[in-house]
This record gives C-alpha cells, structure tokens and sequence, in this order.
C-alpha cells in the first residue's frame, strides 16, 4: 500500500512539472532548448516510470513499524522550524528535545529533561558562541 | 606525479591539514559506528562545520569523513549484526559469527588492518588513473559529459535496492529537482513559486541530509527491534598467526576488485564486498566455512569496501562527475568551497588535488592506529541508548540545514525530505538516485542544451561521437537486459544492498 501511495504521489508530481513546463515555460526548439524543454521531458518521464511501477508486485510492507511513535516523531521534526523563528534556539532545542526523547522511550522525565537542557546549553555554548552561527533568539533574547 | 605528489605532502603535513585529516576520519568512524549513518549522511552532516576552513582543508576533511565512515561501519556488523552502512553488510556474516564465537577482537582487527592496506593501496590506484584518466577528460565535450551521466544514472537504477523502476523513476525525479530556480541560460524561473528562496534552486545538502539523516531517524525511532550487543571481552584485538596466513591474500584481493569496483558507476562498494566474499567463498580450501566465522569473510570484503572509496574518488577528481551519492554530496562539498572537481582541478587547484590524495594516505595510517586501541570506545558510543542519540543527531541534522545559508528554507527543504526519505524506505524506493540526479541534473541539462547547439538540433551527435554512443548503448543494453530478465542478478545484489542506507556505497 505504501508503494502504492508512493508511486501514485510521482505521477502527481511528474505530471503537474511536465503541465507547468508545457503552459508556462517557453520550450524552445530541438537547436535552442528552451527552459521548458528538459522539464517537460522529465517530468513525462517520471510520471510514466512510476505509473508503471503500479503494475509491478508492490514490496511486502515493512514490519515491525510503530506508528504513533513515527507520528510523534515526525510531527516534532516539523515542530522544530515552525518553532525556531518564535520561541529561539534555545528554547526550541530544549522542549523539542525533550519531547523527542519522551516519543522515543519511556524514560524517567527528570532525567530527560536535564538531558535536554543541558544539551540546549552546550548547543548555544558550540554552535552561537564558539562557530558564531547566527541562530534566532526569540522574545527573552535567547 | 612524485613532483605532484610531494607539493600534496607539503599541502597535507601542515599541522593544522594534519588536524582536519585526524577530525574527518575520527568523525567518519564515529558516525560509520552508528547504523543507518553512513558516509552520504555524514558527510552531509558535517559539510556545514567546515564552511569557515579554507578549500583544501575542508576537502582533506570531508574526504577522511569519507572513507573514515568505511572503517567505523565493520563495527557495528560484527558486534551487533547491524551494518552501520551499506557496503558493511556482507561483513556480517562471518564478522558476527567470530564475535558470537568469542571472536570479536580479531574480527575488529583484521578488519581494521585489512581496511589500512586496502585504503593505502587504493590511494596509489587513485594517484595513477585519475592524472591518466584526466588526460583522456579533456577530449570530452558535451556529448561525452551527456551519455556519461545517463550511464552513471542507468548503472545506479539498475543496481539500486529493489525494483529498478522505481529506482529510475526516483532518478527522474531528483533530475527534476535540480531544473528548480533560475534556469542559467536564460534566467527564466522554473518551480519557484514566485519565492526568491528558490531562485539558486532546491539546496543539495539539505535534501541529503533530510533523505539520508533525518529519514534514517525517523525510521530507526519507528523500528520495534531491540538489537543485541556482543557483550563481554573483545579478546585480543591483533589476529594470530594462523589468521594472518588466512586472510593476507583476501586482503590483497579485496583491495584489486575493491578499487575497480571503485570506478564503477552506481553502490560501488556494496557491489565491491558482495563479489570479494563472492571470490574467498570459491577460492577457499574450507568453503563450509563460510557463514560460520571464516576470517576471510571479514578481510576480503572489508578490504574491497575501503579501496571502492579510493577507486570512486578516481571519476569525481577526473571527470568532475559522482559515480555514487557519497561522492555526490563530497562534489557538493567541492562546489559550496568554489571548487570545480574535473581535468582542470589538477591544474588550476594542484594544492588541492595533489594535498587530499597525500592526506589520504596519512588519513589510512591514522585511522589503523586510531581504530585498534578506540575499538572500545566505539563499543560504548553503540551502548548509547536511542532515547539520547537520536535527539541529539536531530539537533545537529536542524543546525548544520540552517548554517548552511542561515536560512529556515533550508531547514524546511531538510524536514520535508526527511518525511519523504522516510516514506521512501517503508515504499521500498531506494531514495539514493535522487541525491545523485539532483547533483547530475544541472550538468546534464548543461551538456544536453551546449550538443544540441553544435548540433543543430540533430540528436545524431550522441550517436556519431564513439564514446558517447557506446555509452548510451551500454545504457540501453542494461535496460533491455534488465527487462529481459536481468532482474535475477539485480535482486541478489539489490537484497544485500538494502540495507540502512540502501545501496549508497
């Protein structure tokens, strides 16, 4: 099913850059390639690729998969730049890694939450201090 | 070539080369020990860190994270039967076998050994072919650049874990990805979506380290399996006698197919190892051994994976074009410091070219002697519990997107190539022929737009210049056959490949 998904998700793409290249790009001609030409072709390309791997045997589906911790998971990885212009570097760092550790395994919060704040500190101390990386503050200046 | 070769000793022995060398490959065994990061992700990890260093440096650096990830990657299939990247896979059977046995000291130390030979002597293959396959580099023009490319993406499909469909279909797609922004020619904006963030086009670091880094997390964070550490004493570390006497000729072996596997188009170094165990099992007095705890298991095969990662280096520092996504992601480290790998770097840039090759060899030396005495500080870096490690590698896959245009684009392009990354493994689409198109992609439309013109349009130019025709006949044939039933082959080596980091050599 997940193949399937996959596959169908390509021909989308292949097909919407190969309409958007065919209407908005000039195609240029077989001696002068325009800017649409490439596009067009590869984007027909893939989404023929992938309508034809829907008729091949899909591959059996992965076991051993947590759901709801891949969920978690990847909702937090999406959390991290939502929140990093908001709430700045080091907040972010400390609660998003907190969280992720809660996701992952159950493990004692007390000790999770040292581990995460202590990392958020040696972030900051490597990455703004030492390598000058100019990552966001947030409202309190960190 | 010893004139060139001693202006790189004196590029490389400058104490702080000296010090990038030791820091690429301490971090390269160290991320190779961790399964599922290998070298494309580590080398996209760490790319951001070596932004402030000047071009050479940075190079020797990300060339040591480079084959440093081949040495740390024995680490985890012998201790835990867990490939920590692709071309270890094979060093499983027999590399877990010996530590279940008691073994695990020799195993870590012929396989350390056997890496430094093999990595030594593959460095003296890339110092003979690239200058020589330079020369013929320079006869190229844009029809050769063209059926080159298509070659290597064929080759890749065909090679790449499960089915080569969708393996093509992945390639179309990262070639696609690279015609987003400012088409160069014209200037005209192709995918942009109106947003200026787009006009240098989709980031090629960021997409490595969302597919490769972030996939690979999400997808070990999803996994349910507990792995199982050999524990207790690893024994002595150097290998007897009698396993020297075994393993010295699989070694040697392993090192010539691993560097011609090398030049290969495609997971050089998992085809390498698949076809050095292929080789000892034949050759072997004692072949009932073999999958029991047969020390050539472990020499040939580690061996063949450390000369493929000379040998791959040979296109990238010649032709300026990746065989496979690691030397992909090191030509986008080539391109980030304002060098062009290819015939002229050896003129234009000598510090350079000539300085990472003398690098390498010091590099091999150090990780021989860095390896045998860490082997138990790796052993504790494995213990690390996933709770820990995970969020941490997130943390460094978050900052080294953003630093490398200070931008939350990129950290975005990051996630949201994690999530597809992710999808991808559970799919079973190998993600790694999009990392290579996506880098080929510019080249290739740049070849095809510049034969068009010379040619009037005639398409007959890919198949009147001979090396461009047998190139593209060569691709054709792969697909034929593969049609025809050349799958069986595919899927032998495409099952071993499919591992962590599928096929990514």
């Amino acid at each position: 099913m997940p193949a399937r998904a996959l596959a169908l998700l390509l021909v989308a793409v292949g097909l919407y850059a190969a309409g958007d290249a065919w209407w908005h790009m000039p195609l240029g001609t077989p001696g002068m390639p325009g800017p649409g030409m490439l596009p067009l072709a590869l984007g027909l390309l893939v989404a023929f690729l992938a309508a034809a791997s829907l008729l091949q045997r899909a591959p059996a589906p992965a076991v051993g998969f947590v759901r709801r911790r891949a969920t978690a998971v990847a909702a937090l990885l999406v959390l991290y730049p939502l929140l990093l212009p908001r709430a700045g570097f080091a907040l972010t760092t400390a609660l998003v890694l907190f969280l992720l550790g809660r996701a992952i395994a159950p493990v004692p919060p007390a000790r999770l939450a040292l581990f995460a704040l202590a990392s958020a500190a040696g972030a900051v101390i490597l990455f703004r201090r030492l390598l000058a990386v100019p990552l966001p503050s947030g409202p309190w200046g960190f | 070539m010893l004139e060139g070769l001693a202006q790189g000793f004196a590029v490389a022995l400058q104490w702080h080369n000296i010090l990038y060398a030791f820091a690429g490959v301490f971090l390269g065994t160290v991320l190779g020990v961790l399964p599922g990061i290998g070298p494309v992700a580590g080398i996209a990890l760490l790319l951001p860190a070596t932004f402030s260093l000047d071009p050479a440096s940075a190079i020797i650096m990300m060339a040591g994270i480079f084959y440093g990830t081949m040495y740390g990657g024995s680490t985890t299939s012998i201790l835990i039967n867990v490939p920590g990247e692709a071309a270890s896979v094979i060093t499983c059977i027999d590399g877990h076998q010996m530590a279940r046995q008691g073994r695990a000291g020799p195993a870590l130390g012929i396989a350390a050994i056997g890496s430094f030979i093999a990595g030594t002597l593959g460095v003296v293959g890339l110092m003979v072919a690239a200058p020589a396959l330079t020369r013929l580099a320079l006869r190229f023009g844009p029809a050769e650049y063209f059926a080159l490319i298509v070659f290597g993406l064929v080759v890749l499909a065909f090679l790449s874990s499960g089915s080569t469909l969708r393996a093509l279909a992945m390639g179309g797609l990262g070639l696609l990805l690279g015609t987003v922004g400012l088409e160069p020619m014209s200037g005209f904006a192709r995918y942009t979506f109106g947003r200026p963030e787009l006009f240098d086009g989709v980031g090629f670091i960021p997409v490595a380290m969302g597919l490769f880094g972030l996939g690979e997390i999400l997808d070990k964070a999803a996994r349910t399996e507990q792995v199982e550490i050999v524990r207790g004493r690893l024994g002595r570390l150097l290998p007897s006698r009698a396993d020297w006497a075994r393993s010295w000729k699989a070694v040697l072996r392993g090192s010539g197919i691993g560097f011609f596997c090398g030049l290969l188009p495609g997971p050089n170094a998992v085809i390498a190892s698949i076809v050095s165990y292929g080789l000892e099992k034949r050759l072997s007095r004692r072949p009932e051994e073999f999958g029991h705890g047969a020390i050539e298991g472990v020499a040939g095969p580690e061996s063949a994976n450390n000369a493929a990662a000379a040998g791959a280096l040979v296109p990238l520092l010649s032709l300026g074009i990746p065989s496979s996504p690691p030397t992909a992601v090191l030509l986008a480290g080539f391109l980030v410091h304002g060098l062009t790998p290819g015939p002229l770097l050896m003129q234009q840039r000598p510090d350079v070219f000539w300085g990472v090759l003398a690098s390498m060899y010091l590099g091999n030396a150090m990780l021989l002697v860095l390896n045998l005495p860490l082997i138990g500080l790796f052993v504790r870096i494995l213990r690390v519990a996933d709770v820990y490690l995970l969020p941490l590698i997130v943390l460094f896959t978050m900052v080294g997107a953003y630093s490398v245009g200070n931008s939350l684009v990129d950290v975005w392009v990051m996630v949201l190539f994690g999530l597809f990354g992710f999808a991808c493994r559970r799919a079973g689409f190998d993600p790694a022929p999009v990392v290579l198109a996506l880098v080929l992609g510019p080249m290739l439309e740049t070849a095809l737009g510049q034969a068009l013109i010379l040619s009037d349009g005639s398409p007959m130019i890919f198949l009147t210049h001979p090396i461009s025709a047998a190139l593209l006949g060569l691709a054709a044939l792969l697909i034929v056959w593969n049609l025809a039933g050349g799958a069986r082959l595919r899927q032998r080596l495409g099952k071993l490949a499919s591992v962590p980091e599928g096929g990514t050599g």
